[in-house]
């Protein structure tokens, strides 16, 4: 970068601290350099997942991220979620302490009994992103299931500084149902009947997005674009494509042919159905995240803008329960000490291989490792990153 | 008490020289034997027929007029009677006076195995259907919901409702016919749902205090199979400790059920014998629709009262009502225990409290605490697989 360019950047920002979001966004494009960094794809290998079933090597369910993933990077088996007052293991919480790299106490914002709407009030990292490099809001993803729309909202925080103008783009049927409906509404040709269940069904799931009502709900046109490929592929029925987490294995390969992101997340959650008493939901969930993985790497790998440029960071949302003494002992994840052991991979560009990290290490360091290898600055999180990744 | 169980009482502690002391020891001995049997499925089975013997006697005594003396002539020709009297399972002599030996100790067990599955098994027909129905919204509804075609989830929730409806239907019916089987033995009659409904139709008020008994305890029971989840994290210890505790764990939650369950059907019994008695008295019940063994009980006295035509026309929709209502609550604490601490497809198949009284949940795969092993594996440490420093180009 030439001189002049940093002296003009620096003192833009300088005055662009003290003015709100959405003037700064206004005021700092054409001043915002081009992102250069790595990709980063941070899978949270979620649902809640304990070590025993993931990376204890006599009764794994992921052999793959074990035995072909694990020896590639660099390994932290014993990260933890901290075990202070008010901080909860459970899914919403989990992508949160990883996108934001704080444990902040987080509630229902409507005081729904077991809801989980959440907002943060720190940045996450598609916001820190967004707001140092020219990164368009479509290659800033959030992969997210079909079941837990709550989790849609992480595209951006409350923070005065940052908010909606630098949010993520999400990926999910939610927002492709909503597409459809949109589509339906504007190509026509419906009876006035048709019209108006349309319109309740589109503002019912508009509604969910609650602090963006009166701002247009239109997705941007490259993600406009990415549904209705998907369309023409999978029709509208949602009984064609894939369901589950192996939807979102689908939707993140897609997205990398498609709208090439900087950042995405992919939110697997499948393991959380074992809520349902069944232990083999647990196990197939794993499974199935394993072989999403699997597909994930060789996407990545068999791309030319990818391949090379790319760092995995993986990771669950939180662990689960160990009891003993009923029938599915990782029944739920209630905060039992299981339940905060979790553990980290990180491989790509610029990593050390087959180092194993042996000290316990937070949940929280992810975003600021992350800020670190994608070159920002994460001001408002815990500035503690897993220097092991690029010693 | 000659009458009931003669030859057992010692004639030091026989009535007017201590016999409630003796009886309360008696009663003692009847629930930590109970409790015992309650630990196994099949030691539950003969609780079962144990109960069951217990409320025929009792539906006899009540009709005898509260006269034990009464109820013992009328046991004495009645052939289904044999040994029936005594609390603790087995008397030290028969009625007729014969000592006890190891070979009747042996009848007697499989006399009372076959009348718990007898009982049983007339249960189960009458609820089976609901029960199968959850099971599947259960597990078929998730795994529905887990292959995620959510377009299709009703079918969980529409089979857990028609489940549900199927029960309320049946279970205020239930308890009246594990009564009826018990004082009649005739397995037909346990299945004659206009007869069982005519009874319920008898006495509704009672019939929903019966249910609010059933309701009630249930509640502490539910707290009971859910406290595992909260009080098992984070235990630690050996293969053998582990089972000690949740042994001794399901042990005393077995001693508050079993008196509960007895309880319930013994208050069952004397609804039925009194609901019976009004009914065919009064013409509402012809004596064509009873079995001989009820026949014969009605030209006995009786301490119930009965209730006032009025009354009883008056009650039945709200009863009914409050019946539904109360069952729902148990329906409700079913599945809610299964969401906090699944037991496998015993949750569905069998309610304790209505028919075979086995809380006990070891799980089969109890194994040392994962946390505990992984503390204690020794390859947690810092290892180069491809060499130092290596990285990606």
């Amino acid at each position: 970068m030439r001189r002049r360019d940093f002296l003009t950047s620096m003192a833009l920002a300088g005055m662009g601290t003290l003015l709100p979001g959405r003037l700064r966004a206004e005021t700092q494009v054409a001043s915002r350099p081009s992102y250069r960094g790595p990709k980063v794809l941070l899978v949270r290998f979620g649902g809640g997942v304990r070590r025993r079933e993931t990376i204890e090597s006599g009764t794994t369910h992921a052999p793959y991220f074990l035995h072909e993933l694990v020896p590639r990077g660099t390994f932290f088996p014993r990260m933890e979620i901290s075990q202070l007052e008010g901080i909860e293991t459970s899914h919403g919480q989990g992508t949160l302490y990883l996108l934001t790299g704080r444990y902040d106490r987080y509630q229902d914002v409507d005081g729904r009994f077991l809801g989980e709407r959440f907002e943060a009030q720190v940045p996450t990292l598609f916001e820190y992103l967004r707001e140092a490099f020219e990164v368009p809001e479509h290659q800033t993803l959030i992969v997210n299931g079909e079941d837990r729309t709550d989790e849609e909202f992480y595209t951006f925080s409350n923070h005065h500084l940052f908010g909606v103008e630098y949010r993520s783009s999400v990926l999910s049927l939610y927002r492709y149902k909503t597409y459809l409906l949109r589509r339906a509404l504007r190509l026509g040709g419906l009876t006035e009947i048709e019209a108006e269940q349309i319109r309740r069904d589109l503002g019912k799931l508009e509604a969910l997005d609650r602090r963006v009502e009166r701002r247009s709900q239109q997705q941007s046109s490259a993600i406009e674009g990415f549904w209705e490929g998907w369309r023409e592929f999978y029709g509208e029925s949602g009984l064609v494509n894939p369901r589950g987490d192996a939807l979102l294995t689908e939707l993140a390969v897609r997205a990398l042919r498609q709208l090439r992101p900087q950042l995405m997340m992919i939110n697997y959650n499948d393991p959380d159905y074992v809520h349902w008493g069944n232990p083999a939901h647990y196990t197939r969930g794993i499974a199935v995240i394993d072989q999403g993985l699997h597909r994930l790497v060789e996407a990545v790998e068999s791309d030319d803008y990818y391949r090379g440029d790319t760092v995995f960071v993986i990771v669950p949302d939180c662990g689960r329960d160990d009891n003993p003494l009923i029938r599915v002992p990782f029944q739920h994840h209630f905060n039992s000490r299981s339940s905060h052991d979790i553990f980290a991979l990180v491989f790509g560009k610029g990593v050390p291989k087959g180092v194993v990290v042996d000290r316990p290490v937070d949940q929280i360091s992810v975003a600021s490792t992350i800020a670190h290898l994608m070159g920002f600055s994460p001001s408002f999180a815990v500035d503690e990153p897993l220097a092991e990744v690029w010693a | 008490m000659d009458a009931i169980a003669p030859g057992l009482v010692p004639a030091a502690v026989r009535p007017g020289s201590g016999a409630r002391s003796w009886r309360s020891l008696r009663w003692i001995g009847f629930w930590f034997v109970g409790t015992i049997l309650c630990q196994f499925a099949l030691g539950a089975l003969l609780a079962v027929g144990w109960t069951r013997e217990r409320v025929r006697r009792s539906v006899l005594v009540r009709w005898g007029g509260a006269d034990r003396s009464s109820a013992g002539s009328f046991e004495a020709a009645d052939p289904t009677a044999e040994a029936s009297t005594n609390p603790i399972l087995v008397p030290s002599t028969d009625v007729g006076g014969r000592p006890a030996s190891p070979l009747r100790l042996a009848r007697r067990v499989l006399h009372l195995m076959g009348q718990g599955a007898s009982s049983w098994s007339a249960t189960w027909l009458l609820l089976a259907p609901a029960q199968i129905l959850w099971a599947f919204s259960w597990y078929a509804g998730w795994h529905v919901s887990f292959a995620k075609v959510y377009e299709q989830s009703d079918i969980g929730l529409l089979t857990a409702g028609a489940g549900t409806f199927l029960f309320l239907l049946t279970a205020p019916l239930v308890v009246l016919a594990q009564a009826r089987h018990a004082v009649t033995d005739s397995w037909r009659t346990a299945v004659e749902l206009p007869v069982l409904w005519r009874l319920l139709a008898e006495r509704p008020w009672s019939s929903t205090v019966l249910a609010l008994g059933y309701g009630l305890a249930t509640v502490p029971l539910t707290v009971l199979i859910v406290a595992p989840l909260f009080f098992g994290q984070n235990l630690e210890g050996s293969v053998a400790e582990l089972r000690q505790i949740a042994a001794r764990y399901w042990f005393w939650v077995t001693a508050l059920g079993w008196p509960l369950y007895f309880g319930l059907h013994l208050a069952a019994g004397r609804l039925y014998g009194c609901a019976l008695r009004s009914a065919a008295l009064a013409g509402r019940l012809p004596r064509s629709l009873l079995h001989p063994t009820e026949r014969r009980l009605l030209d006995r006295r009786s301490p119930c009262r009965a209730p006032s035509a009025l009354l009883r026309r008056v009650a039945l929709l709200p009863s009914v009502g409050l019946v539904c209502v109360l069952w729902f609550g148990v329906v409700v604490q079913n599945y809610a225990t299964a969401f906090l601490n699944d037991r496998g497809p015993r949750q569905w198949l069998n309610l304790p409290l209505l028919e075979l009284p086995w809380w006990r949940a070891i799980p089969d795969g109890l194994t040392v605490s994962a946390a505990s092993e992984s503390d204690r594996s020794p390859e947690v440490r810092r290892r180069e697989i491809e060499g130092p420093g290596s990285r990606e180009p």
